[in-house]
């Protein structure tokens, strides 16, 4: 890519930003909101440099990782397996996959008041609502990547030799993985994106917690910044997804040609 | 010299599929011998069958009737003894060339080094010297095929099986591999059956052609090719043995 | 009928679990009720009418916000995925944005339009635009090259192209996206109104709720997961048809 590519490269998505910024202030002129309602980008820029020398919100953020990283994991180990007994078994998937997808769409904040009645000031209600979260879609995932595994790879397999334990580990899983590790990224968005509803159940602590906190207080900017630290670090984590995805699926025909 | 054991024998092989539009018999009373270190090909229209009766003989699939039976027992699964070349886009795209070779070494628990070794002979041995590393995706179809069948040798299967292998290639690459089967198989002297709707091709490639019908599928008869190799496409006696095959499988189609 | 019969397992377990939990201490009743106590409050809400007005106020919410997402979402998702400039303008943008739960976005919303519909469908719009977007891009993305190739000997209009072949071929993945857009846009509303409405299946949850009305939260519960499966199976009624099959395959 030539030097004034690359020059638009880096600047088009900083011409996005700017629009927001404009279309932000612009609704501050024209609506006149109190800075309650709707902080300028100012008094939001401030904020936010406020929080970034403060030990106590990287904490925050330390923390709510930590939360979505435990309930992310416990996901993984608990969907991948579920996603490989649904697409082999076809009795398993008939007894379990109606209540999956039952709950499947019941979002994670419905379950707050459970949560909070069934583990209190535990930090496992956290983590069971990240998990909910991430749960469903890893597992489906996995599902979906082995059943739609070429046959012929399969047949393959067979007249050279394998077994069923070496069809699943050499055959089936090397070829679903795309379809599973992008339902994992997919799983750690989501998680990630509950961390606010799972900061809910009684905690104390975490950048969800911090922003609801601000928003009770009607520190509306500190608010706003703590919603774009979220994004910021969304949007990170969903990068270094696609990268990790890129790398290990280079020989995979088509690659997502999504940013 | 070729042995006159017989290895493989199809008897009265018959499929027939269950749908919800009623039953659809694929195969009816397939009966045909094998014999050891022969070129043998099946030769029939599109839909006749002809790649069912060959996952049968591979063991993939179980037929509705009759059996297969290779060296005295009755085959009832897949198995490293009967390799198999399928169209195209079998190979593991996750693993290189080598590795894709490899893999029936793996199921067979041999040593890293020792694999290695084989596979690197079996690749030299299909021309693709300088490609272990490639990964699927940067091969052409053609040398994705040479790896196909490295793959299945690595096996020293006993029967390798080939369904129309080159009918997704150019016609170039098609008269290429055609030759270079020829000289694999005389190198190793593998038992093969190969599977195709050319008659051209079954003519260069096999001893002897068996002509099967449209549905549903019946050998129709065999027809003994005894050119001698390497065989000429423009010589007259080739254009004589196409002629009697190509009305064998007019009289087939009528039937 | 086995497969029915196998899939309800699962339900009946968990319907057994409950009842002998809510049935067994008096703590555990005031928070959980039993089954038979919810099947009154639900027949007394549907012989009243309120079950209807309030399944109305929050449908048309959510449908609303769903509509107005589909309408904005679908078109852009397109573009974005056809159009490399806009893609890397709001790209990025949008990537942020996408995380922020609809959760925060949720006082913000009732500050701005008060506690009416305007903040639901707000919610609910949010909550559908980026499942649509998702989708709708996914889909006009990966478009056959060939295709298009294919195209450009008919035809040099970008107009024509993007009519006769980028948007049938997109179509399935807006409608992927409206169909799982409607689930979550149903989900949203409740937990918009939850947190704050008049009006409203959500509304009602909360209100019994907080006048410890256990039956009542249950049998509201109940009527989500219900209208949810209904309007699920609405939608793939409505897109199944020939009509559809069509351009869905």
């Amino acid at each position: 890519m030539n030097a004034s590519r690359r020059i638009v490269a880096y600047l088009a998505p900083i011409t996005g930003f700017l629009v927001l910024f404009l279309l932000w202030e612009a609704a501050i002129v024209v609506f006149h909101p109190a800075t309650v309602v709707l902080p300028t980008p100012w008094q939001t820029l401030r904020a936010l440099l406020s929080m970034a020398q403060s030990d106590k919100v990287w904490a925050d953020i330390g923390t709510s990782l930590f939360r979505v990283a435990a309930g992310f994991a416990i996901a993984i180990v608990a969907g991948v397996p579920i996603g490989i007994a649904l697409a082999r078994s076809m009795f398993f998937r008939e007894v379990l996959a109606p209540t999956l997808e039952g709950f499947r769409f019941v979002i994670p904040f419905a379950w707050i008041p459970i949560a909070s009645l069934w583990f209190g000031l535990h930090e496992s209600g956290k983590v069971f609502i990240t998990w909910y979260a991430a749960f469903f879609v890893i597992a489906f995932q996995t599902e979906a990547g082995l059943r739609q595994v070429d046959e012929r790879l399969v047949k393959a397999a067979k007249t050279l030799g394998a077994g069923s334990r070496a069809l699943l580990r050499k055959v089936y899983l090397p070829a679903a993985a795309p379809m599973i590790v992008t339902g994992l990224r997919l799983g750690l968005s989501f998680a990630w994106i509950s961390i606010l509803a799972a900061e809910l159940v009684n905690a104390k602590a975490g950048i969800g917690y911090f922003t609801m906190n601000a928003a009770d207080f009607f520190r509306s900017d500190q608010a706003f910044a703590a919603m774009a630290v979220i994004g910021v670090i969304g949007f990170l984590m969903d990068r270094a997804f696609r990268l990790l995805e890129r790398r290990m699926f280079a020989w995979h025909r088509s690659t997502d040609a999504i940013q | 010299m070729q042995s006159s054991r017989r290895m493989l024998e199809v008897r009265e092989v018959g499929k027939v599929w269950a749908s919800r539009a009623g039953n659809v018999v694929a195969l009816e009373g397939a009966s045909f011998a094998v014999t050891e270190g022969e070129f043998i090909c099946l030769l029939g229209p599109s839909g006749c069958g002809k790649s069912t009766l060959l996952e049968i003989v591979a063991g993939l699939l179980e037929p509705t009737t009759g059996e297969i039976v290779m060296d005295g027992e009755r085959v009832r699964e897949a198995s490293p003894e009967r390799g198999m070349v399928f169209q195209a886009h079998a190979l593991f795209p996750w693993r290189t060339a080598r590795e894709n070779v490899e893999f029936g070494l793996e199921m067979r628990r041999i040593d890293r080094a020792q694999r290695q070794r084989l596979a690197e002979q079996l690749i030299a041995l299909v021309g693709l010297s300088g490609f272990e590393e490639s990964l699927p995706r940067e091969l052409s179809g053609g040398m994705c095929q040479r790896v196909a069948v490295a793959r299945a040798l690595a096996n020293s299967p006993k029967v390798l099986l080939m369904d129309e292998p080159f009918g997704a290639l150019d016609a170039q690459t098609r008269e290429e591999l055609q030759r270079e089967i020829t000289r694999i198989w005389q190198e190793t002297r593998t038992t093969i059956i190969f599977v195709t709707h050319s008659v051209p091709e079954a003519v260069i490639l096999g001893d002897r052609i068996v002509v099967m019908t449209g549905r549903p599928g019946r050998i129709h008869s065999t027809i003994s090719n005894l050119l001698p190799r390497p065989r000429d496409a423009t010589s007259p006696e080739f254009g004589a043995t196409m002629r009697t095959v190509y009305s064998a499988l007019e009289d087939a189609r009528r039937a | 009928m086995r497969r029915f019969a196998l899939g309800t397992l699962v339900p009946f377990a968990v319907l057994a679990a409950w009842w002998l939990v809510g049935a067994s201490s008096l703590p555990a009743r005031s928070v959980i009720s039993t089954p038979p106590e919810v099947v009154m409050a639900l027949a007394r809400a549907a012989s009243s009418g309120k079950l209807w007005t309030d399944v109305a106020v929050s449908l048309v919410r959510a449908l609303g916000g769903w509509a107005a997402a589909l309408v904005l979402a679908a078109p852009l998702g397109i573009a974005m995925a056809r159009v490399v400039a806009l893609r890397r303008i709001l790209g990025p943008v949008l990537n942020v944005l996408r995380p922020i739960s609809p959760v925060a976005w949720i006082p913000v919303a009732i500050l701005w339009l008060g506690i009416g519909y305007g903040s639901k469908v707000f919610i609910v719009g949010i909550i559908s635009f980026f499942v649509i977007l998702a989708n709708a891009f996914h889909a006009a993305a990966s478009i056959d090259p060939l295709l298009l190739k294919a195209v450009r000997t008919f035809t040099r209009s970008r107009l024509k192209t993007a009519l006769h072949v980028v948007l049938p071929a997109s179509l399935h993945g807006v409608v992927n996206g409206a169909q799982f857009a409607l689930a979550s846009a149903w989900g949203g509303v409740i937990i918009a109104e939850y947190t704050g409405a008049n009006g409203g299946v959500g509304y009602e949850m909360l209100h019994a709720a907080n006048l410890f009305l256990p039956a009542q939260v249950m049998a509201n519960m109940v009527i989500v997961a219900i209208v949810g499966y209904l309007l699920n199976a609405a939608f793939t009624r409505a897109v199944r048809t020939d009509v559809g099959r069509k351009y869905l395959g």
